[in-house]
């Protein structure tokens, strides 16, 4: 567990202080940091850490019940994995919240296996989902250091037109075609076609404006 | 006006009309009657009147024999004559024919019968009179006109002319110088007196025609029979002496003119009586025509009441039968109520029609109370389902944390080298959350079981006191008096204060309830007392002026999910009697003075001694 998840963050919401305090102390014989909240005000005036963390959410709470809750983190656009915990869990509950994204729903008193393990699993899917929206975001920096004409070329490039009808198509030579299409390759970080091909779809090129 | 009437007085008033349509013809037939029956009796008057004359006549003719003395004929005739009290204007004519009758004795025998005659004349113009003033000559019916012709007018005519022909005849004896005359005057006497006779014998052939029982004829056939012989007789002679045949078979003149004279007195005597007899028949034919006529309408009177009476007997009574049954029914709301009525005319229909309603109406309500009842129970299974969830969650609580806890304290201990401290906390925690689990179950042990812990000494004036500060806006936004009397020398009870104060807030909250729930026209009042109790503890009475309780309902307000209110859950009084009873008190309901209902409960003094 030691394993880069010093950097990792597990937010705890219930309004029962004992419970509260057992789950901090369970994430702790653990080595995972933990924060609790009594309520989901209390958690919102808190910044949510930069680094890969999850939100432990009881179901019933006081003031704004915990799937309302969900529905308001997903409309704030601040994307945690959450799990939920309820003293008294039915099926169209946790089928709501499995539907809203929730990770994991337990019904108390969970296994603390059970939880840990979710928690493992929201970490993970939160660490990959902030890598893969890193890369993204690399690749739109470096697509948005292109000039025009160079993504004009790689776009219609990407969709599979030979040099020749690429310059038929913005009413170039084929000459200015492959010192843009050089440029844009280069620029991206592409060795291959395929490359680059992949990088436009990545960026959705083909249903850009 | 007519409109609102009852049905009962509608019907009285057509009685009444009908009775009042039914006076008038009847007065019109007994003032016809009477006016009939008052002309009679004026006939009959005239008639006895003409009594007295006939005596008159007896005398003057001297043919009752002996002769009464001129005096009693005076006195008859006066006697008749203050009877009639001067309806005939027959006075003057009466004291003439009794002068006359007075000088018959006095003067010369030789002018007797010029006396007679005069006397015969005045008595002839009486009976004349007082036929035309007594009615007698306006006589409407055949038969007894006929006859008083005979009795009022042609009698007296004959016996007058028969006078003054024997007048005549006694003269001419004695005087020679009328003697040669004789021959021309008794044939011109004799016809005059044939003729009357002629007349009368065709008045009373016409009389006859008139009396179809013929009583009349058996009656005076024989006598005028006489009259008309004897005449025959007289005037035989009398033509036999003109001729100089002198007294054939002995028998004088004298003597003949006297049988006539006493025949048609007699004759005279029977058409009278007969007169007064045919009279007196039209009177009592006339009553009795009356009195029929009274009591036919009588009947038929009689039969439309009978027939009213059988009206208000199968309408009205019917209808106020069927009201008295509607009233009933929507007081007591006992819809098992049925009216009893058979008929097929329209109030049997409508009373058919009614008890089909009613019987509609008892099976929706049946159907709504088994619905009420259904309602109850759910209510009760989701309350119970709830508070179970309710208690499942509050232990769970703290299950849950000790469950972590353990896992937490177990990782503690897992690690490589175990960490002692936080693995005691951990179990520290889950030593306390066992414990506030334990506290859980035992409050809820203590919601279901009676609480007898807690209870201390408790002045119900206070507690009452605390409770109207509560609901004080309540009242006053609900228009509501209160009266509240308290009553300072109460003893102290042993109690749970907020159990107590829960019991007086349910009762007053109920009053208040009911009160709106009261017509408008009511006066809006609560009383809430607070007493000592016989012999010793306090009672608490609250008292609301709202609609009250049905008299079967008294014993099941206190049932728990029973309600007689919209929105009610049917607990509040259960549990008040509940904790009440747990208190060694009592509660119950009973009607208010003058409506709404009362709800008070007792509680015992408390022995000092404080659990």
């Amino acid at each position: 567990m030691s394993d880069g998840a010093e950097q990792s963050m597990v937010y705890v919401v219930d309004d029962d202080a004992s419970l509260r305090e057992a789950l901090l102390d369970l994430f702790a014989s653990v080595g995972l940091d933990a924060l609790a909240f009594g309520s989901p005000a209390e958690f919102l005036r808190h910044k949510v850490s930069e680094t890969p963390s999850c939100l432990v959410l009881d179901v019933r709470l006081p003031g704004l019940s915990g799937l309302d809750f969900q529905a308001e983190l997903a409309k704030a656009k601040i994307n945690l994995p959450i799990i939920f915990i309820t003293g008294h869990g039915d099926i169209p509950m946790s089928v709501r919240a499995m539907k809203a994204g929730a990770v994991e729903f337990l019904t108390k008193p969970f296994r603390d296996q059970d939880l840990l393990d979710a928690v493992q699993r929201a970490l993970e899917q939160q660490r990959a989902r902030q890598t893969q929206q890193k890369s993204e975001a690399d690749l739109e920096a470096r697509f948005q250091s292109l000039t025009q004409r160079e993504q004009e070329v790689m776009t219609l490039v990407a969709t599979g037109l030979m040099n020749k009808q690429v310059a038929g198509e913005l009413g170039v030579s084929e000459v200015t075609v492959k010192v843009h299409r050089g440029n844009a390759m280069r620029k991206m970080g592409a060795t291959t076609l395929a490359d680059l091909i992949r990088m436009a779809q990545a960026l959705n090129l083909n249903h850009r404006e | 006006m007519f409109k609102d009437m009852r049905t009962g007085t509608k019907l009285l008033v057509l009685c009444g009309t009908f009775i009042v349509a039914i006076l008038v013809p009847v007065y019109a037939l007994v003032a016809e009657k009477r006016l009939a029956v008052d002309f009679a009796r004026k006939e009959l008057s005239g008639s006895r009147y003409l009594t007295a004359v006939r005596a008159a006549y007896g005398k003057i003719l001297r043919a009752d024999g002996q002769s009464a003395s001129s005096s009693v004929v005076e006195q008859e005739l006066a006697a008749a004559e203050s009877l009639s009290a001067g309806k005939f204007q027959s006075a003057a004519l009466s004291q003439s024919l009794v002068s006359a009758v007075r000088d018959l004795g006095s003067g010369p025998s030789a002018s007797a019968g010029t006396r007679t005659v005069e006397a015969l004349t005045r008595a002839e113009a009486l009976a004349s009179r007082v036929g035309d003033d007594s009615n007698l000559a306006l006589d409407p019916d055949l038969d007894s006109y006929y006859v008083q012709n005979i009795v009022v007018q042609k009698v007296p005519t004959f016996l007058g002319q028969l006078a003054r022909l024997q007048d005549y005849v006694e003269n001419s004896i004695t005087s020679s110088a009328q003697a040669r005359s004789s021959s021309i005057q008794v044939p011109i006497f004799a016809g005059l007196l044939r003729s009357t006779s002629d007349e009368l014998k065709e008045n009373a052939e016409a009389a006859y025609r008139g009396n179809a029982d013929g009583r009349l004829k058996r009656a005076i056939e024989v006598p005028f029979g006489k009259l008309i012989s004897s005449l025959n007789a007289y005037l035989g002679a009398l033509t036999a002496k003109a001729a100089g045949v002198e007294a054939r078979d002995g028998v004088p003149i004298e003597r003949l003119h006297k049988a006539a004279v006493s025949d048609a007195l007699s004759a005279w005597a029977t058409a009278h009586a007969e007169l007064d007899r045919l009279l007196q028949q039209r009177i009592g034919d006339l009553n009795r025509k009356m009195l029929f006529g009274l009591a036919l309408i009588g009947l038929v009177a009689g039969l439309s009441i009978f027939i009213a009476l059988l009206t208000h007997h199968h309408i009205v009574r019917p209808l106020e039968r069927l009201e008295a049954v509607a009233l009933r029914v929507r007081e007591a709301k006992d819809y098992s109520l049925r009216m009893k009525y058979r008929s097929n005319d329209e109030i049997g229909r409508v009373t058919a029609a009614f008890n089909e309603m009613l019987a509609e109406l008892a099976t929706a309500r049946n159907r709504e109370m088994a619905q009420q009842a259904e309602l109850a129970r759910a209510t009760r299974l989701t309350t119970m389902s709830e508070m179970a969830a309710s208690i499942a969650h509050e232990v769970n609580q703290p299950l849950s944390a000790i469950v972590t806890n353990g896992n937490a304290g177990l990782r503690w201990l897992a690690h490589a080298t175990p960490d002692l401290n936080r693995a005691q906390a951990a179990l520290q925690r889950v030593v306390r959350e066992g414990q506030r689990a334990s506290e859980i179950v035992g409050s809820v042990r203590a919601m279901f079981k009676r609480d007898t812990q807690n209870r201390s000494r408790q002045n119900l004036n206070v507690i009452v006191e605390e409770v109207l500060r509560l609901v004080r806006e309540d009242l006053q936004s609900a228009n509501i008096t209160l009266e509240a009397t308290l009553d300072d020398d109460i003893a102290e009870v042993l109690g749970n204060r907020v159990q107590l104060q829960q019991v007086v807030l349910n009762l007053i909250t109920n009053a208040i309830d009911a009160i709106c729930a009261a017509p408008p026209d009511r006066p809006r009042q609560l009383k809430v007392k607070v007493l000592a109790h016989d012999p010793s503890g306090v009672l608490v009475a609250v008292e609301d002026s709202g609609p009250g309780i049905a008299q079967q309902d008294a014993e099941r307000v206190f049932e728990p999910f029973f309600t007689t209110k919209a929105g009610g859950m049917g607990l509040g009084l259960s549990i008040c009697r509940s904790i009440v009873e747990a208190h060694g008190g009592r509660l119950w309901a009973s009607p208010g003075t003058p409506h709404g209902t009362a709800f008070m409960f007792t509680l015992p003094e408390s022995d000092g001694s404080e659990a």
